[in-house]
């Protein structure tokens, strides 16, 4: 019963020529019934054309009513050539990119230097097709130290059908530090002064005096005076030193921003067209189940269908890809809409700009004329308010210092 | 009265030889039957097969005969009686 059987009815008057063949000829018939002139059982494979021609023989008419087991699968298959052909081009395609760069994954947060990764990989020949067993990874693990400036180390990676680069990047050295220039703290907002952190540098201006933008607080430039008493009287001595200020000052401001938005504007609308692409993802191999990317702007969804069994996510899935086409056409914007819109801009602004800052106090005027809303927000803001402004010590003139001892 | 050999010397012969009609029942539901001659009948309530000494009947419901080794058999289905008959007897009768 290995290669699976077939179900047999068989008509006749009498059977028992049958059943003596049966014993004799040892045939393992299942399931043997005789019903009103209509025996039924079931063969092996491997019997049914020995059984067959008995049956011929003793001019019983058969026919042949199911099939079980391999046989069932196997003419499953041969009437459907196109599955095995499928099966058979599967296999030899997972074959072929089991060993070929299907995904180049580049193990960083900064798009700057996955692009450039990605760009020296493409110029020496990296890229999604290339024969993974001719990759010497050592040396393009190299090329890449070298051509790219922003990390300092580099490691491929081979992961299922593809290679994964990963990267450490150079960490930049704060403004400033490495600088030899000397420089002094400016107030970059007009405020009051509230709190004052200095570890190097002369302090200008107080704590609690109001500074207007661009005020020096904390001077680069260092005068210390020093007086002697002589027989000839008193003889001052002054030395200036430039060094780099190090601080920081805290205080209250005003910071006014205006945000303009036009009546008239370009406004992202779908144009209703939606394209599903799918792709079948075995272990990391992601096989495109399309031949092109359709043409457009899109906002693209993905969804990941892959099974589970017992709680074990299976290592291949479906992945769908809808894509929702959208262009930008012109429109006309209520008072209203135009509003919201400026409003938008000023959140945005504020996740994006004041976050490192306190917000005291908030408050909005709008203005409309014929061509848009201006929404003018003040905010008051505590925060840092100065800036480093570097500048030229002047060369110094060896006179103005007196001897060391022992010149 | 008359009196029986307890053992025949044919039938020791047979017994020695594992010759014998071994008629095993499982509940209701099956019953392998070796050294089987030959099959008489085979019908959803009657299964009638011949061994070197017996007929056996085997009579019941959905009754199907499964062949699964040379000369022995398995009739399959709901059991209900169990008939044997001396082949001597079923030869007089005829």
């Amino acid at each position: 019963m290995m290669l699976g059987g077939i179900g047999y009815e068989v008509y006749g008057d009498s059977f028992d020529r049958l059943y003596r063949l049966i014993i004799g000829k040892n045939i393992p018939v299942e399931g043997l019934c005789e019903r009103g002139g209509t025996l039924t059982f079931r063969l092996s494979a491997e019997h049914c054309l020995r059984a067959e021609r008995a049956m011929r023989k003793l001019g019983h008419e058969f026919r042949r009513t199911e099939k079980y087991g391999l046989v069932r699968t196997l003419s499953f298959f041969a009437g459907r050539p196109g599955l095995l052909v499928g099966t058979a081009l599967s296999c030899g395609l997972m074959w072929y990119y089991s060993d070929v760069i299907l995904i180049v994954d580049v193990q960083t947060e900064n798009d700057a230097i996955r692009e450039q990764v990605m760009n020296v990989l493409e110029d020496r020949g990296i890229i999604p097709g290339k024969y993974i067993p001719d990759i010497d990874y050592a040396v393009e693990e190299r090329a890449l130290k070298k051509n790219i400036d922003l990390i300092s180390w580099a490691g491929i990676s081979r992961t299922g059908s593809g290679i994964s680069v990963d990267v450490v990047e150079n960490i930049p050295a704060e403004k400033g530090i490495h600088t030899g220039m000397p420089c002094d703290l400016v107030a970059c907002e007009d405020g009051v002064i509230e709190k004052i952190e200095l570890y190097e540098g002369q302090l200008m201006i107080p704590l609690g005096s109001g500074v207007v933008k661009g005020d020096t607080i904390v001077s680069g430039t260092v005068t210390t005076e020093k007086s002697a008493f002589t027989t000839e009287g008193e003889v001052k001595t002054s030395r200036t030193d430039y060094v780099k200020s190090v601080g920081k000052i805290y205080g209250t401001f005003t910071r006014k921003m205006v945000f303009r938005q036009d009546f008239g504007s370009m406004e992202k609308t779908e144009t209703g067209r939606r394209e599903t692409l799918h792709s079948l993802k075995v272990f990391s191999a992601e096989i495109p189940l399309y031949f092109q990317v359709p043409e457009g702007f899109f906002d693209a969804e993905l969804s990941v269908k892959s099974p589970v069994v017992n709680g074990f996510t299976m290592p291949f899935a479906l992945n769908e890809v809808t894509l929702t086409e959208f262009d930008y056409r012109p429109s006309v914007l209520t008072e209203e809409e135009a509003l919201d819109m400026a409003g938008e801009k000023a959140y945005i602004y504020e996740q994006d700009f004041l976050k490192d800052h306190r917000l005291i106090d908030r408050q909005t005027k709008i203005r409309t004329d014929k061509n848009g809303v201006e929404l003018e927000v003040s905010y008051t803001l505590y925060g840092l308010m100065s800036r480093e402004r570097e500048f030229f010590a002047p060369r110094t003139r060896p006179e103005e210092y007196p001897p060391k001892a022992g010149e | 009265m008359r009196r029986f050999p307890l053992l025949s010397f044919f039938g020791l012969a047979r017994e020695m030889m594992y010759l014998q009609s071994y008629v095993r029942i499982n509940d209701n539901t099956s019953a392998v039957v070796e050294n089987i001659k030959r099959i008489c009948s085979c019908t959803d309530v009657c299964t009638r097969v011949l061994t070197s000494s017996f007929e056996i009947e085997i009579w019941g419901q959905g009754l199907s005969l499964t062949s699964y080794s040379q000369d022995s058999a398995e009739i399959r289905g709901t059991i209900e009686q169990v008939r044997l008959v001396s082949r001597r007897l079923r030869d007089g009768d005829r």
